[in-house]
């Protein structure tokens, strides 16, 4: 439940139950006022519920803790803050904008297709597509920490797909001549490793 | 009148109740949470191509202690990773690195089973690629493999060791690598009194020491970087020391920025209470250490995004200081080997 409605309903309980209690009819004032009294006792006893229900969704551990932070680097988060002139950018957003903040887009090859990952806190999900040549990959950050992925051709060669604050997206294109096993590692935690064998 | 309100009090002590014990069971979940996140595992893991057995862990013990591996017969690995202190050596630049530049003080090898990646600068990726390096290190046991082996093979005893470790007398690189490497797998952290705190005696740790974790968990942010049974994310950070070692920067391209002048998260089981501590054993005590971090390190592009200053009373900092105090689990016992003719 919306924390900032739960208090509105709370509030407005408040107000109707000062209003009516200024009523001069007595019986009408007792009977209301036991009504009120009831709905008042009702609401206090499950705020603290409701409340408690809402902590448990925004998390004990670390991980959700600081997921909360990392929905600031959103986009449209930061647009949102921009606009109401409220917005203090991260260190992170100052070196590492996010692709979609700098709205780089590059189109894809006749023919080819589109295909998503997602990277989490120490793995690349495993993936279902049969990636083909000139395929473009896009790889999503669902971690709550930041990675930089690089990818090992079969020749040795090392292409970096560059610094991934949580939530960017990172995006890489099977060579027109690829062919046999790719690797994907981050610099930053060498546990990450994925292999993906590209086939004429 | 009593017959209608009666129904509406039960009504409202049940939720009354009903809210008690959901906060209650908030709090405690979240507790337990927590808690989990730094349970101690149950086995040793190795990898499978070179599964841990007791007779490899044994040749492994064997060469570990054995001078003989260096060209001179002065070192052996235990001499920079001594039971003694902690299976590092307590020096803040390791023997015979005093004319190296940029030297950096020897990591510990305990609980190194669980490293994905091994050195200050993560250049090697498993204990058996490591086991290497220092034996072949000029300025530590400076002596070739090739020669190792042929010295090796003279020995009897060894014969009998490596036969009963892989099934023949076969003396070779990668046997020497295994067997060091299992041994190695071997040592882990004794259980230490958070452990037992973790998984219910409360009166494992005192509060003070409890109010460190809280803030270690909390407000100082330690588990940011310190995290899971081990005290480590096994990645790399710069934490902005005043150092010209760039660190795992060496060992990547220039515009992996964030890992300049980054160095991998050591543990926090079993601190050698006066350190020396950090790559460079630049810092000699944990007030030191925590000073560093609540004043967020030198700013730079590389600096660590976890890396953010607050401040603590100088209670909250004994008291942290008294919650890592509680991580260490006392000296492994060791039986030193007879060393084979």
């Amino acid at each position: 439940m919306n924390i900032e409605k739960l208090k509105d309903v709370a509030m407005k309980s408040m107000t109707v139950w000062s209003a009516q209690a200024l009523n001069t009819n007595s019986d009408v004032a007792a009977r209301r006022g036991n009504r009120l009294w009831l709905q008042f006792w009702m609401m206090t006893l499950m705020a603290p519920m409701m409340l408690s229900i809402s902590t448990i969704a925004f998390s004990a551990s670390e991980h959700e803790a600081t997921s909360h932070e990392a929905a600031e680097h959103n986009p449209s988060n930061q647009n949102k803050h921009k606009a109401e002139g409220t917005h203090k950018p991260e260190a992170s957003e100052k070196i590492y904008p996010s692709r979609a903040a700098q709205d780089v887009e590059i189109p894809l090859s006749p023919g080819a297709t589109l295909h998503k990952m997602t990277l989490s806190h120490h793995e690349l999900e495993p993936w279902s597509f049969v990636p083909k040549r000139k395929d473009r990959i896009e790889i999503k950050n669902l971690s709550n920490i930041t990675h930089a992925l690089y990818v090992t051709y079969p020749d040795g060669k090392v292409v970096n797909l560059e610094i991934q604050i949580p939530g960017d997206v990172v995006s890489w294109t099977v060579p027109d001549d690829a062919e046999g096993e790719y690797i994907f590692s981050c610099w930053i935690h060498p546990v990450i490793r994925a292999n993906m064998t590209i086939e004429e | 009148m009593e017959k209608r309100t009666r129904p509406v009090y039960v009504f409202l002590g049940l939720l009354l109740t009903l809210s008690m014990l959901t906060v209650t069971g908030v709090s405690r979940a979240a507790d337990t949470v927590s808690k989990d996140a730094f349970r101690r595992p149950v086995g040793i893991l190795s990898p499978s191509n070179n599964p841990l057995t007791m007779e490899k862990a044994t040749l492994g013990k064997t060469l570990f202690f054995d001078t003989r591996l260096s060209r001179d017969g002065k070192m052996s690995c235990a001499t920079c990773h001594s039971p003694d202190h902690r299976w590092s050596d307590g020096r803040i630049i390791p023997l015979g690195s005093e004319n190296v530049p940029n030297a950096r003080r020897t990591p510990t090898v305990l609980n190194s089973a669980w490293l994905t990646s091994l050195m200050w600068d993560g250049r090697v990726g498993s204990l058996e690629a490591q086991a290497v390096l220092p034996i072949t290190t000029p300025h530590e046991m400076n002596f070739d493999i090739a020669a190792l082996i042929e010295r090796l093979q003279t020995i009897k005893g060894y014969r009998q060791l490596f036969s009963q470790a892989f099934g023949d007398e076969a003396i070779n690189q990668k046997r020497v690598t295994q067997a060091l490497a299992s041994f190695q797998r071997t040592l882990v952290s004794n259980a230490a009194p958070f452990d037992r705190w973790i998984v219910g005696d409360e009166n494992a740790i005192n509060e003070s020491a409890k109010r460190g974790f809280a803030l270690f968990s909390g407000k100082a942010n330690c588990v940011a970087c310190h995290k899971s049974w081990r005290f480590t994310d096994d990645s790399f950070h710069d934490i902005g020391l005043r150092t010209e070692d760039i660190g795992r920067g060496a060992k990547v391209p220039p515009q992996v920025t964030l890992m300049q002048y980054a160095f991998k998260t050591p543990s926090l089981r079993d601190l050698p209470i006066n350190g020396p501590y950090m790559h460079d054993g630049s810092m000699l005590n944990l007030e030191e250490v925590i000073k560093h971090y609540e004043k967020g390190g030198i700013e730079r592009k590389s600096r660590s995004l976890e890396m953010k200053r607050f401040e603590l009373t100088d209670a909250e900092r004994l008291s942290l200081i008294e919650f890592v105090k509680t991580l260490d689990g006392g000296h492994l016992k060791v039986d030193y080997p007879t060393m084979p003719e």
